[in-house]
């Protein structure tokens, strides 16, 4: 049965033209990726606190993002041409409507003038076998430069919720959270999910990490819902790198019975799924020691104290000559 | 009424006016953060950036390393102008307050004098530098400011790992323990993550200890090391503050010279120079307060005198020193 499925799943795939055509499908997953499908392109980019950028002299920074289908963020694959409207909430909470770019990957692009997060929406709703399927792929992505110092910060860190959202996936900031900090394994990362600007209860939360290690919780009356981000990097030592960014996927699924009509055809269920992705890094615990740090302080502050003592001791001494008196 | 005031400040009890603006510019660069308060980046002083939720104002010296590690190409465009202004912004924050940004303003100068009193209450004797000691250590601070911008453009240029970013806050004292004063401890580690990082934060914590011990002992032990009173020295000329000197009123009784912090033979012994100002001086004006000559020092602030040595002034502090024991 589940070889059937997974073979059912591969002609259904090629049925639709191996990377999918312009029609999204209900039963499929889809998330916004930062990381480009092709290496040689992403030695164009230029990388920043949240991923990689491109950069130019004309246009200043901007962010590029592909739609991938799969709900393993490795293996998921690039979706190669997309029609689903786009909508762009600017650091300023301004929205704009932004239109994938089907070159040989669908990818949205859009420049980010301002200091602070910007959240890109694809939505699409249609009707199939009386059910209507609201797909959401948020992506949030933070633009920040050292450059240009670090004033306001705290303004800006607040997510921004774009309340005509059927769902909004929002990561609530953890404590002390500032520009430069990531999530890491271990780290607690809340969400809110709501529907419309307003709390789901009750909806059905998935969280993948990039090794594929799944969870499934329900969001409670407030819509929120919490997840421990795992530890799932274990490389021999001397290839350790700490700043190994790997993608993680919040699913929400949701199914409401609600009647109604989209585009002349009617339905008497809205089956909601919505995806955001983010990254994740190794735990500072993996690799920075505060028992090392203590005693090699301790030792410096130690052996310079003894040094001035004995120093002083010395001098304190009798000289030679009157001993010999 | 000027002579009023004027006689007033003259007569003025120095040690207690220093003691109060020290704790208000400590309260205000490391708790500052918490009243919203934010002075920006170019402050030329240690308000470390480090201390991420409390900080005030932040270090010139960490955007100074974080703009000099551009890549060479974008160094000397036009983007090198934004490097050019935050120098700028630098230079008129000093001008106001001269290297009385050290004796006043530094919160890792005003810990150093807290460790200092501690030692004095204890009744345990200072230590100082023979003449030919002071003349070596006072050049590692330009050696270290030299390093300081030599690194930084090194990585610009690839020449050297990105984990050598910021080279002097990984080693300053003010990077791992100021931020304790507003519960961060996470300075305190050694970073294993790269051979790099592992070198620098272990030299961070061997300074650490050697500051607290050696600050115990000599009075602002790490003044003579750091590379902002270079930078300050290199700009002293240009000040509107001004520490000055009649050599024809001095008797180089050496009071002055007694009372300094920072052993700075020249303010007692050099009777030629008007400026008297030195690259180790932190204008704690104590010199001046100590000082018995009738306007043999004095300090300017754009050419109006703002405080000067007088007999009736050194004769009020020496009687409320004996007051107190």
């Amino acid at each position: 049965m589940l070889l059937f499925s997974k073979y059912y799943k591969i002609v259904a795939i090629f049925t639709f033209g191996l990377l999918l055509n312009s029609e999204l499908l209900a039963s499929q997953t889809y998330w916004f990726s930062d990381t480009p499908p092709d290496r040689e392109f992403a030695k164009k980019l230029s990388s920043s606190h949240d991923g990689l950028v491109l950069k130019s002299r004309r246009d200043g920074t901007s962010k590029l993002l592909w739609l991938r289908e799969g709900e393993d963020p490795l293996t998921s694959t690039y979706v190669k041409e997309a029609d689903a409207p786009l909508i762009l909430l600017d650091a300023k909470k301004n929205l704009k409507t932004v239109a994938f770019k089907n070159k040989s990957y669908a990818e949205a692009i859009f420049k980010m003038p301002d200091e602070g997060f910007y959240n890109l929406f694809m939505i699409k709703r249609f009707v199939e076998d009386n059910t209507l399927y609201s797909i959401t792929a948020k992506k949030e992505v933070l633009n920040h430069s050292c450059r240009e110092g670090h004033d306001n910060i705290k303004e800006k860190m607040p997510p921004n919720a774009y309340e005509a959202a059927p769902v909004d996936i929002i990561r609530e900031r953890m404590p002390r959270e500032r520009f430069h900090t990531h999530v890491t394994s271990g780290d607690i990362v809340s969400y809110r999910i709501l529907q419309k600007g307003k709390p789901l209860a009750d909806a059905s939360v998935t969280l993948v990490t990039q090794k594929g290690w799944k969870k499934t919780l329900k969001t409670d009356e407030n819509g929120h819902v919490t997840f421990e981000m795992i530890r799932d990097y274990y490389p021999e030592w001397h290839e350790f790198k700490r700043r190994t960014r790997e993608n993680f996927l919040v699913i929400v699924e949701y199914v409401q019975a609600q009647s109604g009509t989209l585009d002349d055809m009617t339905y008497d269920t809205i089956s909601y799924k919505a995806t955001a992705s983010g990254s994740y890094y190794p735990s500072t615990k993996d690799y920075q020691s505060y028992l090392y740090g203590l005693l090699i302080g301790l030792f410096a502050f130690f052996a310079t104290f003894l040094s001035v003592y004995l120093y002083r001791r010395r001098r304190l001494n009798v000289y030679q000559e009157q001993r010999l008196d | 009424m000027i002579k009023n005031i004027r006689k007033k400040i003259n007569n003025g009890d120095l040690r207690r006016f220093r003691f109060w603006l020290q704790i208000f510019f400590f309260l205000l660069f490391v708790y500052g953060g918490y009243l919203s308060i934010n002075l920006g980046q170019n402050i030329p002083t240690f308000a470390c950036g480090f201390n991420s939720e409390g900080q005030g104002a932040t270090c010139y010296l960490i955007p100074l390393q974080h703009q000099l590690a551009l890549s060479s190409s974008t160094l000397f465009s036009m983007a090198g102008i934004a490097v050019l202004i935050g120098f700028s912004y630098f230079v008129l924050w000093f001008l106001v307050l001269n290297k009385g940004w050290c004796g006043y303003a530094c919160p890792l100068g005003t810990i150093q004098d807290w460790i200092t009193s501690l030692r004095s209450r204890l009744g345990i004797p200072y230590a100082s530098y023979t003449w030919e000691q002071f003349k070596h250590l006072k050049k590692i601070k330009y050696i270290l400011l030299v390093l300081m911008v030599v690194i930084p453009m090194g990585i610009g240029a690839g020449f050297f790992s990105h984990d050598m970013s910021t080279p002097f806050c990984m080693i300053c004292p003010g990077r791992t323990l100021i931020p304790i004063f507003t519960g961060d401890f996470s300075q305190l580690t050694i970073d294993f993550s790269s051979k790099t990082k592992m070198i620098l934060t272990t030299l961070g914590m061997l300074i650490t200890g050697i500051f607290l011990a050696g600050s115990f002992f000599k009075k602002r032990f790490f003044c003579f090391f750091c590379p902002m009173s270079a930078l300050h020295f290199m700009l002293s000329k240009l000040a509107f503050l001004k520490l000055k000197k009649d050599g024809s009123k001095c008797t180089k009784c050496g009071d002055c010279y007694t009372v300094c912090d920072m052993q700075i033979k020249e303010i007692a012994d050099d009777v030629e120079s008007k400026n008297i100002l030195q690259d180790d001086c932190i204008m704690c004006l104590k010199c001046v307060s100590a000082c018995p000559e009738e306007g043999a020092l004095e300090v300017k602030f754009m050419g109006i005198p703002v405080f000067e040595a007088t007999v009736e002034g050194y004769i009020k502090r020496m009687e409320k020193e004996n007051k107190n024991g």
